[in-house]
């Protein structure tokens, strides 16, 4: 897209070269007496500063160009091209930094994995504690004989199985005695435990100083983009200020193709502010944890 | 009573309402209209103008727009300290000069406009249009306001740059280093070119 845009910036400007080169031919022919001959060598000699310019410009576009077929493997005759015409700024308003800060907190994969791994490990630490103590356990037993039919014995030893059910209680303590063996886990996991605390305190510092260095980015791209807009604005207002003065005779061409090229300028830089403004924005959002797909949202 | 009072108060209210509504509609067709008008004359791209095909087009495309207003702001103060006949002489080579740059490029009236807001505050309206021709994108914002009923341009500006204010620097700088009959000569000058 930005290449797209500087080519059109660049035919637009040796458009406009070409105007102001029939406006002074045209003056030339008509021996317009306001025009000197020092105007046409100021010309000429931008025409030919501006021709060097031009070449270097367009063979940096056209080594863009390669790349990007390059890069999408482009068979001969298929061309690709960008879905917007126009290198606009992202509809968007960048907010307060806390608010990207406590959507990072939030929403970073990163720090969301190293929790999950912190919970896991206490209450590791909690299971493995917990085998120093005795297992205390209490069991219970009953029984039930039931012969409706059947007379009375005075064998106090005689039991059928079959109409004949018991029961009892027992109350046990198990206590594993490998204790140097618990203690040694139990100082491995707390370890482990402590380690991936540790670890959570590194990567939120990690995520506060990139989102940080995102938001300080972002904000000065913005911030170069406006400047860079007011000032093209005035260049426009130059450029047309001395375009008048040249239709009332009281121009001068010097001063004119400055002016033009301070133009030419703006408007290059413009677009290349834009670009890098897009790509912060996009970065910090990366960094705050929110899709990119997101990033029209908010207007 | 109170009811009738409470009556013609909503039928003003309302009408007021109407007004407001058809003002941004009214404005926005009469702009398109003159652009559908333009387009029909110039025809597809590559058509050479005959004279009369080209007042024809000077007419069309200026018709809309009221010189004086746009004579005052670009003189400034100097517009009420001249003379009346002096400042008739000026608003119209001031119109010339207008009229006659508003064909230094046709190709720009080829554009497909489009139409971003229109407010209207009383008797006068802001239009801010894009117009796009090919791979070119141009801001057109117009300030319009109500002239013997009619809805009529005061200045318009290009790309952020309004016509007004740039002639009003131009001028100012003029009169400031040569004084306003040197101004005058170079605006009768630039007249007779045409």
């Amino acid at each position: 897209m930005l290449a797209i845009e500087i080519q059109r910036i660049l035919d637009d400007a040796n458009s406009q070269l070409e105007q102001v080169d029939e406006t002074l031919q045209e003056m030339q022919e008509e021996g317009n007496p306001d025009l000197e001959e020092a105007d046409i060598f100021k010309l000429d000699i931008f025409k030919a500063e501006f021709q060097t310019q031009r070449i270097e410009v367009q063979q940096s576009l056209d080594f863009v160009k390669r790349m990007w077929n390059y890069a999408l493997q482009t068979s001969e005759g298929v061309t690709y091209i960008p879905e917007e015409q126009f290198l606009d700024p992202l509809p968007y308003e960048i907010e307060e930094y806390t608010f990207y800060e406590s959507n990072a907190m939030q929403s970073r994969s990163e720090l969301r994995g190293v929790e999950a791994g912190i919970e896991a490990l206490r209450n590791s630490v909690e299971a493995t504690r917990a085998q120093q103590y005795p297992l205390l356990f209490l069991g219970i037993t009953g029984s039930f004989a039931h012969t409706p039919n059947r007379p009375r014995q005075t064998n106090p030893f005689i039991i059928n199985n079959s109409n004949y059910a018991s029961a009892g209680v027992g109350f046990g303590i198990r206590q594993n005695l490998n204790f140097q063996s618990i203690r040694n886990r139990v100082e491995k996991t707390e370890i482990e435990y402590q380690r991936v605390n540790d670890l959570h305190k590194a990567v939120t510092d990690g995520i506060v100083l990139e989102v940080n260095e995102a938001y300080r980015e972002a904000v000065i791209a913005d911030s170069k983009r406006k400047q860079t807009d007011e000032a093209l604005k005035i260049a426009r207002n130059w450029v047309r200020n001395e375009q008048l003065n040249y239709d009332l005779g009281f121009g001068d061409v010097e001063n004119l193709l400055e002016a033009v090229q301070k133009e030419l300028e703006l408007r290059l830089n413009l677009k290349q502010n834009t670009f890098e403004l897009n790509k912060r924005i996009a970065a910090l959002y990366k960094a705050s944890g929110v899709s990119v797909s997101q990033m029209t949202i908010n207007e | 009573m109170k009811t009738f009072l409470a009556l013609v108060l909503t039928l003003f209210t309302l009408s007021g309402t109407i007004i407001a509504q058809d003002g941004p509609e009214e404005i926005k067709q009469m702009l398109e209209s003159r652009d559908n008008e333009i387009k029909e004359l110039l025809g597809p791209s590559g058509n050479d103008f005959s004279q009369e095909q080209r007042d024809r087009l000077k007419d069309i495309i200026n018709g809309v727009i009221y010189y004086p207003a746009m004579a005052e702001v670009a003189l400034g103060e100097t517009y009420n300290e001249i003379e009346d006949e002096t400042r008739e002489e000026f608003v119209d080579l001031f119109a010339t000069m207008i009229r006659d740059n508003s064909l230094n490029r046709l190709d720009i009236y080829r554009a497909d406009v489009n139409y971003n807001d229109i407010s209207v505050n009383g008797d006068v309206a802001t239009v801010n249009t894009t117009a796009q021709l090919e791979d070119v994108r141009t801001s057109v914002d117009y300030r319009m306001e109500v002239i013997d009923n009619e809805w009529r341009i005061t200045d318009m500006s290009i790309d952020d740059v309004s016509t007004a204010e740039s002639y009003n620097r131009q001028f100012q700088s003029i009169i400031r280093k040569r004084g306003f009959d040197a101004l005058l000569e170079s605006l009768r000058r630039r007249a007779a070119r045409t």
